[in-house]
């Protein structure tokens, strides 16, 4: 998978690029005529206030969302509407996603839910794979919870094991809806650290969208605002009405 | 006032609707058929979460309703027999008790009411539970995930189904015979072994064959019509809604599906009707 990444990243200097983006949903127009771009080994904080499509806008931008918007999303250089669906899926494998709601799967415990990307697309024994998510476990700190179900975890427990399934399969991208929303203080500067960490491999592409100024501070990534329904890079940042 | 124009509208509305859902289960159908065909490939090595779903699919849909299956077979099965018994030499049709055993009992209630519990009962339930799924997201993130869902939860569910419905129409068949003939020996006093040597008489390779063919295709109605309406759900309001429809839709569909095989194989089903009518 590696190899093919690489292949297409010598098209495109771009992992993820959105030109002209316009987004409506039925009457509200979500935002207009949006353009960034992130290389491989960048990272970018979009700061969005609540309620004005935050979600809908990183569907857009992984790909989840393929209609509803005018204007290119490509990935690798590749408009994601001309990839075909086991393209789609191949590529999302090496990608990390964090929901605002941490989207677990409720008839799964923990364990399972950190095991679920790798037994769907590892090559790996069971045994490899079992192991691999216990290390995983134990670096988060969450052995006392790996048999319980999503629904008897806290709203803290529930993002620390989003952030764990995220990063199980070493992604190159990961994309991180809200991540800091209901995290308790102590969770938040573990989270924090995981992120720092992962920003440190030379290879690892973050892009995040928050409006938790703390996370923005703490993480000290490039920082976009979203404002009036226009996206202010941070050398645009004076144009944007703070 | 009625409005020629607005009936016309929406029953072309309607209609339009239905000719899509129709279609996009369809297509549905084939995608599980197409991933179950990638997994049964010796050389395919991912989606190992496989034999998990289907063995919870068969616990869920066919173990768990092993009790509720047993009684109503039981109860089913002596009710038909006693008034079989008690009736049937009034007629003068005396020596058919076996015959009357397998096309009432074998063939028509055993495969229906086992539809209807286990659509009442796992397929319902797995509507609402695909609906719950997209309502929090968790469609959205296996998608995210590069997870298909019909690989992941849709095709488990339409094997998991399809194995328990073989298994709890046999069941079914053969707690309705056995119970059966016990209950009537219980109440009326019958020479159970020769009754019960009438019932096994009548039954043939052509009714076993019948009988798992209606299986399958009442394991594969509930699991694409379950999965199909519970992936549509787009708010939680709508999740009571869907599972109705689903209910409503799946028993719709083997109706239809009965009556077309009945008219393609009417011949081999009832040769005595067929030369009667001649």
């Amino acid at each position: 998978m590696k190899t093919k990444q690489s292949e297409k990243q010598t098209t495109s200097p771009y992992i993820i690029q959105l030109d002209q983006v316009t987004c409506r949903l039925e009457k509200n127009i979500l935002c207009e005529n949006v353009s960034f771009g992130i290389k491989q080994g960048e990272h970018l904080t979009i700061l969005w206030k609540d309620g004005l499509g935050k979600s809908t806008f990183m569907e857009i931008c992984t790909g989840l969302m393929k209609s509803k918007y005018s204007g290119s999303v490509k990935h690798y250089g590749k408009n994601i509407k001309t990839y075909s669906s086991d393209m789609i899926m191949k590529s999302r494998s090496r990608t990390g996603y964090v929901f605002q709601n941490a989207a677990l799967i409720s008839n799964h415990t923990v364990f399972d839910n950190i095991a679920l990307p790798l037994r769907y697309h590892s090559q790996k024994s069971n045994r490899e794979i079992d192991e691999i998510v216990m290390a995983q476990i134990e670096k988060y700190n969450i052995n006392d919870i790996q048999f319980l179900l999503p629904e008897m975890l806290t709203t803290s427990q529930s993002k620390i094991v989003a952030f764990a399934r995220a990063l199980v399969v070493d992604p190159d991208i990961l994309y991180m809806d809200e991540p800091s929303l209901g995290l308790d203080y102590e969770s938040f500067d573990f989270i924090v650290e995981q992120l720092k960490e992962f920003a440190q491999k030379s290879l690892s592409t973050t892009l995040l969208l928050t409006k938790s100024l703390s996370l923005c501070k703490a993480l000290d990534f490039p920082i976009a605002v979203f404002n009036n329904k226009k996206l202010y890079l941070s050398n645009e940042s004076k144009k944007c009405k703070k | 006032m009625v409005r020629f124009f607005d009936i016309t509208e929406n029953a072309g509305q309607a209609l339009i609707q239905l000719y899509r859902t129709i279609i996009h289960m369809i297509f549905l159908w084939s995608d599980t058929i197409v991933s179950l065909l990638t997994v049964l490939n010796p050389r395919f090595k991912g989606n190992k979460s496989f034999k998990n779903q289907v063995s919870f699919q068969v616990l869920f849909t066919g173990v768990e309703a092993f009790w509720l299956i047993g009684l109503i077979a039981l109860l089913c099965g002596g009710t038909v027999i006693i008034q079989a018994i008690n009736n049937m030499p009034n007629f003068g049709v005396g020596e058919y008790f076996g015959n009357l055993l397998k096309i009432f009992v074998v063939r028509e209630i055993g495969p229906v009411v086992t539809f209807m519990i286990v659509m009442g009962r796992s397929g319902t339930a797995l509507t609402a539970y695909l609906g719950n799924m997209r309502v929090n997201k968790e469609i959205t993130a296996l998608n995210a995930m590069g997870i298909e869902p019909v690989d992941y939860l849709v095709m488990p569910t339409f094997v998991g189904m399809t194995l328990s419905m073989i298994c709890l129409n046999f069941y079914f068949a053969i707690i309705s015979i056995f119970g059966g003939l016990a209950v009537a020996e219980i109440i009326l006093h019958i020479p159970y072994l020769i009754f019960l040597q009438k019932a096994f008489a009548s039954i043939s390779m052509f009714d076993i064959f019948f009988i798992l063919f209606k299986s399958i295709i009442s394991g594969m109605v509930i699991s694409i019509v379950s999965c199909f309406f519970g992936l549509t759900v787009n708010n939680i309001r709508e999740v009571s809604m869907v599972v109705i429809k689903s209910f409503v839709v799946s028993g719709a569909i083997r109706i239809v599906i009965k009556i077309i095989v009945v008219a393609i194989f009417f011949r081999q089903l009832f040769p005595e009707a067929r030369a009667f009518f001649q």
